[in-house]
C-alpha cells in the first residue's frame, strides 16, 4: 500500500545563505525519501517537502541539529501543507526576490579539502589561487548585494568554464551553489609586476617567483582577502626596517603570517586554545607569547612581549607560504593616515614608492575588510573584530524590544558602527580612527554600503555625548538626511552596556561598571575615563571616579605621557618636594625643564588644560616615572602596554600595593594619589626595581577597584561587576582583578567577543536607545 | 579751539588720572577728555570735526563698508596695542575686497578707572595707524560703563573704501584648481597675545604681526586682480576658520600641505608645547589668497616684493571632491581633517 503523504512548508531564517544550506538539505530531504523544493528567500531559506509524516518529522529535527558548520539558524517555523507536491522529485530552485533580512556572511579560511586540492599534482587546481567551495573562500568582500548569487558577487564577470558548471549544479559536489567556483581556465587572474617600470616579468609561475622575491628581501604589496597589504620577509631586518619607514609606523608591532603551526612555534608559545583559534575559519591574528632569541628581525615588535602571528587563510597565501620558509609580515597596505586600499589602480598610484613589486589580481575587492585580532587567556579577548567575525549577527539581551531599526554611530578611534534590526545586531567592521582623513571622507560611504547591504533603514540615530566627535557630527547630519531622531548616549555607559549585553544581562537588572579607558565626555562636560557606575541599560549614576588631573596641552598630553606625571605630581602637591630629585632621579629631570615650567603656568591659568578622571592617562604618568617608553609615544596605548610588559614578570610574585585612599563623599567617592604617589617615589629613591615597582602599581589598581566595589556593594547589594574600556586590555589587570573579584564572590562580566575597547561601543550605544521605552 | 568751552577746573591728569563716570555724561567732562584726548590725536592727520556726523567725498567705484569690535586683553602686547589693532583690522576687513581704504569712525566704550595715561597712549597709537595707513578718522562716539563692566577698553571702528582695480573676491568663488597662498608666518599674533596675558616665560619673544594690509593687496590686484578670486585675513579661528567658511560658501574641498605652511619656530614650539594648532591661532597682519594657479608663482613673487609678503607661500589647492572639507597632509604622510575651529583655541580631544 502506498505510504500516507504529508507535506510541510518550513521557514528558516538566520545565517543560512553561502554556507552549503541548500545541498545540505536537499541531502537530507533526499535520504529521508522527500519530494518538493529548496529555495534561498531574502529572509532565509524556505523549504516545501512531501513524505511519509514519521520520515518530515525526523527531517525536521536533523535540519537544525545536522546544519552546516558555518550556517546559524535563528528561527525555524513550519506549517502543514494541504496541497499535494508539484514536483516529483528533490529540486533546488533559483532564489526568489523581496525585501532582504538575511545576513551576508563572513569570509571563510580554506577548508582543508581545498588545501588539500591546491597541494594535489594530479587535480585541475592544482596552485590555483582563487580555489574555495561552499565551505570556505570569500563572502562579505565579495558581496555587492544580498541575496547572496554569482550576479550579486565581484566573481559576476566570471563565466564558469564547462567543469565548474557541473560542479556548481551538481547537488553531490562540495562546489554545487559555491558562488565564488572557478578555476584557472575561468576564474580570475594573478600577476606579479615591478611598482616603478613596466617590465614583463615571466608570469608562468607568478607565486613561486613572488616567493623568490620575498626571501631576497624585496617588498612587495598583495592583493588580499580584504585589501592590500604590504609584505616582506620577517627575518631581514632591512626589509622590515624600510616598510616601518614608508608605513610612518615606527613601533607599533606587525603582524606576522608562518605557513603552519610548526613555524608558529618557532618563534611564540602557541597553547592548545590558542591552536584553535590560530586554525579556526576566522582566520585571525593571534596574539601569542613571544619566544626569546628568535632570528626574526629586530624592528617587528620592539620591546613587546607578544607577537601576532596568523596562518594562512587563502589559496594564495597557502601557496605563497608553501614555497618559502621564512615567515612574513603582513600588514594593511595604506598610506598612514589613509584606508586599506582595495583598489590595483590606488595600489599602483599610492604604493609604487613603497614597495618593490605588486601582486595583482582581477576580481574586485568589494568591502574593505581588515584582519581580526584575538588573544586567548584562555577567555577569548577580541582586539579587532573585523574579517571572519564582522558578518555575525549578535544576538540582542532577551528582554530588550528591538522593534525599531537603531544605527549607533561609535566614537572616533577605532571607530565600529552599528545596525539593529529584529533579528540582531550587526556591528561593522573595524574602520579605523576618524582622526585620518581619509577614514572620515569614506566614513558615510562605509555606513551607506551597511545599510544597503542589510536593506535596513534605521529610525533612531545614537551618537556619543562627545559633541565634537567627527562620528556624532556625522550622525547627526545622517539623521537629517534620512529623518531619524537623534539620541546621545554617555561614553562609559555604552561601556558597560556593551558589555552587559554580551552576557545577555536582563533588562532590570543593575551592574557595577567598572569602565577604565583613555578619555570620554562625561555628563558634567569634564573628560572622564576612571569611573565606577552603578548601571541598568536605561540609566546609570556614578558612584566613584579617579581622582581628576589636568591633561596638561590637551590631546597631546596623549601623545606625551610625562606630561601626565607632571600633571599628577602637582595635583598631589608634591611638585616642589620632588624637584630636589632633578639629579638623582631620570623621571624628574624631564619634568623640571623650562618646557615643564610653561606647561605648569598653562595648567594653573587653565590655558589648554581640561581635567580628566583617566585611567589611561594615570597609566602613562606612571610608566613615565618609571622612565618606560619614548618620551613621545607613536601608537595608541603605547606606553601602557609597555608597564604592563615590565610588571609582566614580577606580577605573580608581588602582592602588595601602595596606599589606596579613597575619600568618601555624599554623591561621589573619590580615588586620591597623593599617598600613591608619595610611597612609589619612595620605592624609587631606593632603588627598587621597576619590574616591582610597575607590578605594584597594577595590585593598587586592583585594590582600589576591589575596595570601591565591596564599599558599593554593601551599600546596594548589588554582585554583578562588569569590566569595560580600553584599559581591560591588559591582561594582568583583568586576571588579577577576575581572581579577586572571584574570591570576594562577585559575579564578573568582561568583553570577550567584543572588544572592550571604543571598537565595541556602537554595541553598548545601540543598547542603551533600544532600552528606552515609548514612541521611538 | 581748545579754549571754547569751560572745562572743569584741572586739566587732565595724564600720570595718576583714570577715566571716571561723568566722562562719559554728555557733560564738561566728556568735552574736556574728547579734547585734551581724541582731538589732540586725530586732528592733525585726520579730518576729525566735532559734529555727530562726518561728510565724505568718495573716488569714482565701487563703494565697501566693514565694521569690527575690538575686545582684547592685554591692551598692550609686543608688537601693538587695541587702537593700532582696531584700525588695522577694519582696514584689513575693506583690503579683502580689494578696497582702497578711506576712512574710519571709531567708537569707544570706557571702563571707569581705566588710566588716562593708557587711553592717550591708545589714541595716540591709532592716530599714527591710521596716518600709516593713509586712513583718515572722521568721526567717533564715547561712553564710559561702570567700574567691572569693561576690559578697560572696548573699540569699535567702521571703515569705509573704494574698489578701484579690477577685482570681484568673495568667499564663494573659490574654484577648484586654484591655489591657496597666504601672506606670512601663521599664528604669530595669537601665540603673542597668549604669552604675555599667561605669563608663560619662553625663551624668546614674539611680537603680534597686526599690520594693515591694503597695500600688499592694491600690489596685488594692480599686477593679478582678474585671476585673484578670493582674499580672507585669518584673524580669530585662524586659518581653519577662514578655509573651512571658503570651502562651504564656494562648496569645494581643499587640500594643504601642512610642510607649505610658514610658521615661525617659537610659534611652532609654543603651540606643540601647549597643544595648539597653529592653523587655529588668530592673525591680525596676514591674508589667504585664492588664486588662479597659472598666476600662483607670478603672484608669490609680486607678494614677496612687499615687506609684508616677504614669508608669503602656496600652501594648498583648492579641489572638486569632498566639497566642504580641508584636509592637511600631514609632515608624516598621512592627512587630517581640518574641521572648523571651536569656541575656544583648543583641539579637540577624542
Amino acid at each position: 500500500m502506498e505510504p500516507v503523504k504529508s507535506g510541510l512548508r518550513i521557514t528558516i531564517s538566520g545565517t543560512v545563505q553561502g554556507v552549503g544550506f541548500r545541498p545540505f538539505v536537499w541531502r537530507l530531504a533526499r535520504s529521508h525519501q522527500l519530494i518538493g523544493s529548496v529555495q534561498n528567500s531574502p529572509q532565509g531559506v524556505n523549504i516545501e517537502a512531501w513524505g511519509e509524516p514519521s520520515q518530515l518529522t525526523l527531517f525536521t529535527q536533523r535540519l537544525s541539529l545536522e546544519a552546516p558548520p558555518l550556517a546559524e539558524i535563528i528561527a525555524l517555523n513550519s506549517q502543514p501543507i494541504h496541497f499535494a507536491s508539484p514536483l516529483s522529485s528533490f529540486e533546488i530552485l533559483p532564489s526568489s526576490r523581496g525585501h532582504v533580512s538575511t545576513l551576508a556572511t563572513d569570509d571563510v579560511a580554506l577548508c582543508e579539502a581545498c588545501v588539500a586540492e591546491i597541494f594535489d599534482r594530479d587535480n585541475r587546481r592544482f596552485r590555483y589561487p582563487f580555489t574555495n567551495c561552499t565551505e570556505c573562500g570569500p563572502r562579505l568582500s565579495i558581496i555587492r548585494r544580498l541575496p547572496y548569487d554569482r550576479d550579486n558577487t565581484s566573481m559576476q564577470p566570471f563565466s564558469q568554464c564547462q567543469e565548474c558548471l557541473a560542479e556548481y549544479h551538481e547537488p553531490r559536489d562540495r562546489r554545487f551553489h559555491a558562488q565564488p567556483n572557478c578555476c584557472s581556465h575561468c576564474g580570475p587572474r594573478l600577476w606579479l609586476q615591478p611598482a616603478v617600470f613596466d617590465a614583463e616579468l615571466p608570469q608562468n609561475d607568478v607565486i613561486a617567483l613572488a616567493a623568490q622575491l620575498l626571501q631576497e628581501g624585496k617588498l612587495l604589496a598583495i592583493k588580499s582577502l580584504g585589501g592590500f597589504r604590504l609584505t616582506c620577509s620577517a627575518l631581514n631586518e632591512e626589509a622590515v626596517a624600510r616598510l616601518r619607514t614608508c608605513k610612518h609606523r615606527p613601533d607599533k608591532p606587525l603582524a606576522l603570517m608562518a605557513r603552519n603551526l610548526a613555524m608558529v612555534a618557532d618563534y611564540a608559545l602557541v597553547s592548545d586554545a590558542e591552536k584553535i583559534a590560530l586554525r579556526s575559519t576566522v582566520n585571525p591574528i593571534v596574539l601569542l607569547k613571544r619566544l626569546a632569541n628568535t632570528e626574526l628581525a629586530k624592528s617587528i615588535a620592539p620591546d613587546q612581549n607578544h607577537l601576532g602571528f596568523m596562518l594562512p587563510g587563502t589559496a594564495l597565501e597557502h601557496i605563497l607560504l608553501a614555497d618559502l620558509d621564512v615567515p612574513l609580515v603582513m600588514t594593511s597596505g595604506n598610506v598612514s593616515g589613509e584606508v586599506q586600499i582595495i583598489d590595483n589602480v590606488i595600489a599602483q598610484r599610492d604604493l609604487a614608492e613603497a614597495v618593490d613589486f605588486f601582486l595583482l589580481h582581477d576580481r574586485d575587492i568589494v568591502r574593505r575588510l581588515d584582519d581580526s585580532v584575538v588573544r586567548v587567556l584562555p577567555e577569548p579577548m577580541t582586539i579587532r573584530r573585523a574579517r571572519g567575525l564582522c558578518g555575525k549577527r549578535l544576538p540582542l539581551p532577551t528582554s530588550l524590544n528591538a522593534a525599531i531599526p537603531v544605527l549607533a554611530m561609535g566614537a572616533d578611534l577605532k571607530n565600529t558602527f552599528c545596525l539593529v534590526r529584529q533579528d540582531g545586531a550587526l556591528l561593522s567592521s573595524h574602520m579605523g580612527d576618524l582622526a585620518d582623513g581619509g577614514t572620515v571622507l569614506r566614513f558615510k560611504e562605509f555606513i551607506a554600503d551597511y545599510l544597503a547591504l542589510y536593506g535596513n533603514s534605521p529610525k533612531w540615530i545614537a551618537v556619543d555625548q562627545h559633541r565634537d566627535y567627527v562620528s556624532t557630527q556625522i550622525g547627526q547630519q545622517l539623521a537629517l538626511e534620512l529623518g531619524c531622531r537623534v539620541f546621545a548616549v554617555q561614553h562609559h555607559h555604552a561601556h558597560v552596556a556593551a558589555v552587559m549585553a554580551e552576557h545577555n544581562i536582563n533588562q532590570d537588572e543593575q551592574v557595577l561598571g567598572v569602565v577604565f579607558d583613555g578619555l570620554g565626555m562625561g555628563v558634567d562636560g569634564e573628560l572622564w575615563g576612571g569611573e565606577f557606575l552603578l548601571a541598568n541599560y536605561r540609566t546609570f549614576k556614578r558612584f566613584a571616579r579617579l581622582q581628576p588631573v589636568p591633561l596638561p596641552g590637551g590631546a597631546r598630553a596623549m601623545k606625551e605621557p610625562w606630561r601626565n606625571l607632571l600633571a599628577h605630581l602637582e595635583v598631589a602637591g608634591l611638585s616642589m618636594e620632588l624637584k630636589g630629585l632633578a639629579n638623582s632621579l631620570a623621571c624628574m629631570e624631564r619634568l623640571t625643564d623650562y618646557r615643564s615650567e610653561i606647561l605648569l603656568q598653562a595648567v594653573k591659568r587653565g590655558l589648554n588644560s581640561p581635567m580628566a578622571s583617566s585611567c589611561g592617562r594615570l597609566f602613562d604618568a606612571v610608566a613615565a616615572a618609571l622612565c618606560v617608553g619614548p618620551e613621545t609615544i607613536t601608537f595608541e596605548g603605547q606606553a601602557a602596554l609597555l608597564l604592563e610588559n615590565t610588571a609582566q614578570s614580577e606580577f605573580d610574585r608581588v602582592f602588595d600595593h601602595y596606599p589606596v585612599n579613597i575619600k568618601v563623599g555624599a554623591h561621589l567617592n573619590q580615588v586620591e594619589w597623593r599617598a600613591f604617589w608619595q610611597a612609589l617615589f619612595l620605592d624609587l629613591q631606593r632603588g627598587v626595581n621597576k619590574t616591582i615597582i610597575a607590578a605594584k602599581f597594577h595590585r593598587t589598581l586592583i585594590a582600589i577597584t576591589m575596595q570601591a566595589l565591596i564599599l558599593q556593594r554593601s551599600k546596594t547589594a548589588v554582585n554583578k561587576v562588569v569590566l569595560a574600556g580600553g584599559v581591560f586590555q591588559n591582561t594582568l589587570l583583568l586576571r588579577g582583578l577576575r581572581e579577586n573579584l572571584m574570591q570576594t564572590g562577585f559575579e564578573i562580566f568582561a568583553a570577550e567577543k567584543l572588544p572592550c575597547h571604543d571598537g565595541g561601543l556602537a554595541f553598548g550605544q545601540a543598547m542603551i536607545a533600544l532600552s528606552v521605552p515609548g514612541d521611538k | 579751539m581748545s579754549q571754547m568751552f569751560c572745562y572743569p577746573d584741572t586739566p587732565l591728569d595724564f600720570v595718576d588720572g583714570v577715566v571716571e563716570m561723568n566722562h562719559g555724561s554728555g557733560g564738561r567732562a566728556m568735552a574736556q577728555l574728547i579734547d585734551s584726548v581724541f582731538l589732540v590725536a586725530f586732528q592733525e592727520t585726520s579730518k576729525w570735526s566735532k559734529n555727530d556726523f562726518a561728510e565724505l567725498h568718495l573716488p569714482p567705484g565701487r563703494c565697501v563698508m566693514s565694521t569690527d569690535s575690538y575686545v582684547i586683553s592685554p591692551l598692550f602686547f609686543p608688537g601693538g596695542d587695541i587702537g593700532s589693532l582696531a584700525v588695522h583690522g577694519t582696514i584689513n576687513d575693506l583690503a579683502m575686497s580689494g578696497a582702497r581704504p578711506l576712512y574710519l569712525s571709531v567708537g569707544f566704550i570706557l571702563e571707569e578707572g581705566l588710566p588716562l595715561a593708557d587711553l592717550k597712549k591708545i589714541a595716540l597709537s591709532m592716530a599714527k595707524a591710521a596716518a600709516d595707513a593713509g586712513v583718515a578718522i572722521v568721526t567717533g562716539d564715547t561712553k564710559v560703563v561702570e567700574r567691572g563692566k569693561g576690559d578697560g577698553v572696548f573699540i569699535n571702528t567702521t571703515g569705509l573704501g573704494v574698489i578701484e582695480g579690477q577685482i570681484d573676491a568673495a568667499g564663494n568663488r573659490a574654484r577648484p584648481g586654484d591655489s591657496i597662498i597666504v601672506s606670512g608666518t601663521v599664528g604669530d599674533h595669537g601665540i603673542a597675545i597668549m604669552t604675555q596675558r599667561e605669563g608663560l616665560k619662553f625663551e624668546s619673544s614674539l611680537c603680534s604681526d597686526s599690520a594693515a594690509l591694503h597695500g600688499l593687496v592694491a600690489l596685488m590686484v594692480e599686477t593679478f586682480g582678474p585671476y585673484i578670486h578670493c582674499l580672507r585675513d585669518p584673524t580669530r579661528g585662524g586659518v581653519a576658520a577662514v578655509l573651512n567658511e571658503v570651502a562651504q560658501q564656494s562648496e569645494v574641498g581643499m587640500v594643504l600641505t601642512e610642510a607649505a605652511i610658514p610658521i615661525k619656530k617659537m610659534v611652532a614650539g609654543a603651540c606643540e608645547l601647549l597643544g595648539l594648532d597653529p592653523l587655529f591661532i588668530a592673525n591680525e597682519g596676514k591674508l589667504l589668497c585664492f588664486c588662479e594657479s597659472e598666476v600662483a608663482e607670478s603672484l608669490l613673487a609680486v607678494m614677496r616684493s612687499h615687506p609684508l609678503g616677504r614669508d608669503a607661500a602656496n600652501i594648498g589647492t583648492v579641489v572638486l571632491k569632498d566639497p566642504g572639507m580641508v584636509l592637511v597632509e600631514t609632515a608624516m604622510g598621512g592627512s587630517r581633517l581640518l574641521d572648523w575651529p571651536l569656541g575656544e583655541p583648543l583641539p579637540r580631544i577624542c
